[in-house]
């Protein structure tokens, strides 16, 4: 019985996941593992492991909760502005003849062949003081303005670099949309704003979601935005895990921290999953 | 004047993208190592770039990374794709679900986590952890661009395929994956760019022992990012627009003359 | 179907055209020696002049921001590292933890380039575990323009009237130690009530700052954006060759001292190359080579005498020896106390 079960996985295709099975246990659940282990143990005296808790509580004390909150403050922020600007930008791109709306949508793709520290470096030397903005802005007989090292240069940064991942799952989500519900819907009457409410944009949710996904947590756990537009005045979570590990070499604690932000990831993937039914991953890409 | 305001955002959209590219490109052929004065003419970075050896070196393993990672991705994730079609709704949940980690999980996390893998198993970090997270990374991407096309894909045809005599990987090879094809160039695309641009997760695995173009940049920042940087990008930015814009001419011209049916979406 | 194969095909293009220009180098057969060092501090034509006076040995430099982040790769198992260029509180801290290969000087032709400046390390005084590649000072650079007047005390970065024109350094040890200074403590205090005073004046001085950051400061005082900023004397150095209204001060308070110096790690399988490499970089006019290009001082006399003369008048450069009587070392600290002076800092942070 046992054996012919197995010829029968051997014949079907599910055979072709083998590797990947092998693979995911390895990399993927392995490492979580050994997160998990480091955070919830401590080196005590004389190099011995020893189970604590301690770690997690210090990472829910006041001090790191204040700029936990703070990063989902600034990270919620950029997102919502990415979704009010990315969204008018799918919803187009997909109105478009097709060959028109692949070139375009390469053109949203490409600035990511650039190096992101090197486009950051970039917009802080367009944003400077003595910058070019501001030395255009002198030459039409403004006053210079201080662009940089705010809590709004920030969010800008955070909108320019995760823009593109906001843009592409709406797009495609609105490729796979059947027009002929929001047709339908006008022929029925209803008017541009009832159609867009009741009918485009309930069917767009998935690609909101993962779009949502794909710029929220990038942009809590970023670290060099922070310190190159934002002059390092705040911290990032991303900025507190790095200094756990590299500057403090807190390989524990900063486990702990990093255990934190995968019970946000959890919460986003099960938000994830209530849009896409199927299990295909449709929402995201 | 509805077209008008269409296009004028879009407009404005893309030069917010691109006024930083521009401005580096500019620069790139700047004197001086300003990015905010204008001091004259030059091609002193670019001199300066081909005579770096350890540029090229961190352009060879880029470009070397991001191609074999991508390729193997590639194969990996879509044999699992198919595989993971078939699984009962159950067991296919739990793999969606493992897949999506990588993809939702904060980068920082997956670098760290895959570098505590490394020192566990006492892999000395260099160029093939690089490569092995790089291949962990972009496997998801892959999946979720084929996944979608399977289920597309009218299931009769493999098993008429099967019944008729042909062997499984025969009749993957002649009848899936023609049929899944745009799905996996997708995923290959995305998961290339993904691994060329990676810097979190390849700075934790390679623990400088290698070094991508993200971590040279990186480390470079101690003393202020030298132009001969921008110069490089600078070329590999005309080199993919110019490759872009010649097959986009191409394929432009072609399609002229048969009036063919748009046959992908 | 056809655009994503084109698209296809460009990258693959794209890949073959940077790989072209890549050279790529086999070590066919030469010693490998791994060199973790700082970016952007050492002459590019280095190395190259090492491999060919050196046939039989290949480096393979890569680079790190800082010593922190040099020490978690250099000391997790199985790292490929052989050669590092920490500074002196982090070697301090790798021959307590003995993580360092001695170094044989009977080997080191060049060792007697450094014996004297050796001697004043107090880390490491017979230069046993390392040997100087670069010193300098942590103190205040100003734009004399800007400030209108010449300063000399740390009191300038907490002054109101230069409001939104101060830079402030970002890293734990360098700003609660700044503060530490002002307050006329050590930098290496293990006391909390002084810790806890330093960072109520940072709190205090955080609505002055313009920006906090460590290296990208040297770009910002050189843009004249910023009128004062604390920084490493060679960053100065370099700023003040490109902005002559820049002046560099050891405050009268005092400052940090720092040594870089170059280290064998003991888990090493190519120590002798290793020394033949760390040898070469002490050569007096090697030496000069870096300091000429990275504006760190060199420990060498020797060297000083090959090194540009404008370089030589500079003060950050080669700052008046009376100046530095009240300049101080890091020492390694305890975990614990490392943690101290992190609380601090995340005060200052999250304020």
């Amino acid at each position: 019985m046992k054996n012919r079960q197995i010829s029968g996985v051997m014949n079907s295709r599910k055979v072709f996941a083998l590797p990947y099975v092998a693979w995911i246990a390895i990399f993927t659940v392995a490492p979580l593992i050994l997160i998990l282990l480091y955070a919830f143990t401590d080196t005590g005296s004389g190099g011995v492991m020893v189970l604590t808790a301690e770690n997690l509580a210090r990472a829910f004390s006041p001090l790191y909760m204040t700029v936990f909150w703070r990063s989902v403050l600034m990270a919620l922020i950029a997102t919502v502005v990415c979704l009010l600007l990315g969204y008018p930008v799918a919803y187009m791109l997909s109105r478009m003849k097709p060959n028109r709306a692949a070139i375009l949508s390469i053109l949203f793709i490409l600035p990511m062949w650039m190096n992101f520290l090197l486009r950051t470096y970039a917009w802080r030397a367009l944003l400077d003081n003595a910058g070019i903005i501001n030395q255009g802005l002198m030459a039409l007989g403004f006053e210079p303005v201080q662009f940089l090292y705010t809590e709004g240069a920030i969010i800008f940064g955070l909108v320019y670099n995760f823009l593109p991942f906001m843009i592409l799952p709406i797009y495609s989500v609105f490729q796979k949309m059947d027009t002929s519900c929001i047709q339908a819907a006008q022929d029925l009457g209803a008017n541009k704003w009832q159609t867009f409410w009741r009918v485009t944009l309930p069917l767009s949710k998935g690609g909101i979601v993962s779009g949502v996904t794909m710029v929220f947590m990038p942009a809590m756990t970023t670290f060099v935005i922070t310190r190159l537009l934002g002059g390092s005045h705040f911290m990032m979570y991303g900025d507190l895990i790095e200094m756990e590990f590299l500057l403090m070499s807190e390989w524990n604690f900063g486990s702990a921290l990093a255990v934190v932000m995968l019970i946000l990831t959890i919460l986003f993937m099960w938000l994830m999953r209530k849009y896409d039914k199927e299990g295909e991953g449709g929402a995201l890409l | 004047m509805k077209l008008f305001f269409k296009r004028f955002y879009l407009a404005v959209i893309l030069v917010f993208m691109y006024l930083p590219i521009g401005a580096l490109i500019i620069f790139s052929f700047n004197e001086s190592k300003s990015m905010a004065k204008w001091t004259g003419f030059s091609f002193h970075w670019y001199e300066q770039l081909f005579q770096d050896p350890s540029i090229a070196e961190a352009v060879w393993v880029t470009v070397s990374i991001a191609v074999i990672a991508s390729l193997t991705a590639t194969f990996i994730g879509t044999l699992a794709a198919i595989g993971m079609d078939n699984f009962r709704k159950k067991s296919k949940n739990v793999m969606v679900n493992l897949t999506y980690i990588p993809m939702v999980n904060a980068e920082i996390v997956t670098g760290i986590s895959l570098l505590l893998l490394f020192i566990f198993f006492n892999i000395p970090r260099g160029y093939w952890t690089m490569l092995l997270a790089h291949i962990t990374f972009d496997i998801p991407f892959v999946i979720f661009s084929v996944l979608p096309k399977l289920r597309q894909m009218d299931p009769g045809t493999y098993e008429a395929a099967l019944d008729m005599g042909a062997k499984p990987a025969y009749a993957v090879r002649k009848v899936i994956l023609p049929q899944i094809a745009p799905g996996i160039v997708t995923g290959f695309l995305l998961a290339f760019t993904m691994s060329f641009d990676d810097f979190m997760i390849s700075f934790f695995t390679s623990q400088g022992a290698t070094q991508n173009l993200s971590t040279y940049i990186y480390s470079m920042a101690r003393v202020g990012i030298n132009p001969m940087i921008n110069a490089l990008s600078a070329i590999m930015f005309v080199v993919v627009i110019t490759l872009l814009l010649v097959i986009n001419l191409r394929s432009v011209k072609k399609t002229k003359k048969p009036p063919q049916a748009e046959s992908f979406r | 179907m056809r655009k994503l194969c084109s698209i296809l095909l460009i990258c693959l293009l794209a890949a073959g055209i940077c790989a072209g220009c890549a050279s790529t180098e086999t070590a066919g057969g030469r010693t490998i020696v791994h060199f973790l060092n700082w970016g952007d501090y050492i002459d590019p034509a280095v190395i190259p002049m090492f491999e060919e006076e050196n046939p039989d040995i290949k480096i393979n430099m890569t680079t790190v921001p800082s010593n922190e982040e040099m020490y978690v790769i250099a000391t997790t198992e199985g790292t490929q590292i052989d050669v590092v260029v920490p500074s002196e509180y982090m070697i301090q801290r790798l021959m307590l933890e003995d993580r360092l290969a001695e170094l044989d000087h009977s080997k080191m032709e060049n060792y007697g380039y450094v014996e004297d400046f050796v001697e004043t390390c107090t880390y490491d005084p017979n230069g046993q575990y390392s040997v100087p590649y670069t010193w300098g000072t942590f103190g205040l650079l100003y734009n004399i323009e800007m400030t209108g007047e010449e300063i000399d005390s740390w009191d300038a970065l907490f002054d109101p009237k230069y409001e939104k024109q101060i830079l402030m350094y970002d890293s734990i040890r360098d700003s609660v130690g700044l503060a530490l200074i002002k307050l006329g403590y050590s930098i290496n205090t293990k006391n909390q009530q002084e810790l806890d005073e330093a960072a109520e004046l940072l709190v205090e001085q955080k609505p002055l700052v313009l920006a906090y950051g460590t290296d990208d400061l040297r770009m910002t005082m050189i843009n004249g954006s910023a009128a004062l900023a604390p920084m490493y004397a060679g960053d100065a150095a370099y700023s003040m060759m490109d902005n002559p209204d820049l002046r560099y001060v050891i405050p009268e308070e005092g400052a940090n001292i720092f040594v870089d110096g170059m280290c064998i790690l003991k888990t090493t399988d190519v120590y002798d190359a290793a020394l033949r490499f760390v040898d070469f970089m002490m050569r007096p006019d090697i030496a000069a080579l870096n300091a000429e290009y990275n504006c760190y001082s060199t420990p060498e006399d020797d060297a000083l005498a090959l090194v540009d003369p404008e370089l030589l008048e500079n003060t950050a450069f080669n700052p008046p020896k009376e100046d530095l009587a009240h300049c101080e070392y890091y020492e390694h600290l305890e975990k614990d106390i490392l943690r101290m002076y992190e609380d601090a800092w995340m005060k200052v942070k999250i304020a």
